[in-house]
């Protein structure tokens, strides 16, 4: 290999590198906020961080800008998960509920008050623990402030199964956390505390 | 999302302003982490072949041992179709790192891509998995039955019950395998399903 060639070889690797940075610093809390939805065990979680950013590094070296980076840092951040979530099924035996079974299933914080923020985003992450990967990714999109496109790119979703994930999202989302934001803001009108007389 | 109402907005303003411990991984970091990744997954498959080799040697110690010369022929087919077994294992094994086009694919595509590669190693599991053993199997009951010539009746009798057995185990595992293939054909339907376009 002569010097002419190991050049073009360290440029791809400088701009890969370059990326790289440009993505952790764009979407690191976003990357943290999806791996802690799919891993409750921190230690875990972090073990899972750390294989989304090297799965990430590595595939960037493939980017050619046919999607936007946010699309491909999600993409590689959500198959790399929902890869970790499959063999946690398989060792432990898991198994995950859809959108669609939300709405029967009992709430397993019922009748206890969000009384702060930290209960809220608690009982929003058992919530989304629940979930099939794929469910869990519209979940993750929609709580992300995506659009429907966007999530039908990331996911593969066709675009009329995203807009009815996420109508389900939002039902079970008021149905669960209508009385939880005491302190943040008014109450909807006639509304009960945990939602749990709507069930 | 224009329609969304003003508690959605706090549940996902809630989501996004959350306290997280900051993503502290450098290039160098990641590139030493993905190094060690790599030795692990190497000391695991190392492992694995280490297994292999035991059962092997014991093979192998066997055909050593062996003065006949179709016992011999049965050893030695058998850990050739051991060692194919192991190969197939490997390849056909759970993928252990994620692609680099990982962010070419979307969820439902790369998912289904690997249900596919799952299904398609358990519905051939009689060519990779069972037919390699057979050959070696054959020959050393065949073996077993010609070196007790005294008791023909009932040795070939205790041959074919010995023989029926395997045919029973082996047909267990391909049907354990099919019904599997099956259900993973169910999961890939369904993916199917959902990324398709109205």
């Amino acid at each position: 290999m002569n010097v002419k060639q190991i050049q073009p070889m360290k440029d791809a690797g400088n701009i890969r590198d370059r990326r790289f940075e440009e993505a952790v610093a764009a979407f690191g809390p976003a990357l943290e906020r999806l791996a802690r939805s799919y891993e409750a065990d921190l230690d875990a979680c972090r073990d899972l961080v750390q294989e989304i950013l090297i799965s990430l590094w590595k595939s960037l070296e493939g980017f050619d800008g046919r999607c936007s980076m946010r699309t491909w840092v999600y993409r590689v951040a959500h198959n790399t998960a929902a890869s970790h979530v499959n063999r946690q099924m398989r060792l432990k035996q898991q198994t995950f509920v859809g959108l669609e079974d939300l709405p029967e299933m009992a709430d397993k914080s019922e009748g206890e008050d969000a009384v702060n923020q930290g209960d809220v985003l608690k009982r929003l992450y058992q919530l989304i623990e629940q979930l099939k990967p794929l469910d869990r990714q519209v979940m993750l999109a929609y709580l992300e402030g995506m659009d429907a496109a966007s999530t039908a790119e990331i996911t593969g979703l066709s675009a009329r199964n995203v807009a009815t994930k996420i109508f389900r999202i939002k039902q079970v989302l008021a149905q669960r956390f209508q009385g939880g934001f005491q302190g943040r803001g008014p109450r909807p009108q006639g509304s009960q505390q945990g939602g749990s007389d709507e069930r | 999302m224009n329609d969304e109402s003003p508690q959605d907005r706090r549940l996902r303003e809630l989501w996004q302003d959350q306290k997280t411990e900051g993503v502290r991984m450098s290039v160098a970091e990641v590139q030493a982490s993905a190094g060690k990744f790599q030795r692990r997954i190497r000391s695991r498959n190392a492992r694995e072949y280490v297994a292999a080799a035991v059962v092997v040697a014991f093979f192998g110690f066997e055909f050593w041992r062996a003065g006949d010369m179709l016992v011999r022929t049965g050893f030695a087919l058998l850990i050739a179709g051991l060692v194919y077994v192991v190969g197939q294992l490997h390849a056909r094994g759970s993928s252990k790192t994620i692609p680099r086009d990982a962010g070419l694919s979307s969820y439902v595509d790369f998912q289904r891509r690997e249900l596919e590669r799952q299904r398609d190693a358990l519905r051939s599991v009689w060519s990779w998995y069972l037919a390699p053993l057979v050959p070696g199997m054959a020959v050393l009951l065949a073996a077993f039955g010609l070196a007790n010539p005294g008791h023909s009746k009932q040795i070939w009798l205790i041959i074919a019950i010995e023989a029926l057995f395997f045919a029973a185990t082996f047909f267990g595992i391909a049907k354990l395998n099919s019904a599997a293939a099956r259900k993973l054909q169910k999961q890939i339907d369904d993916l199917e399903e959902s990324g398709r376009q109205d």
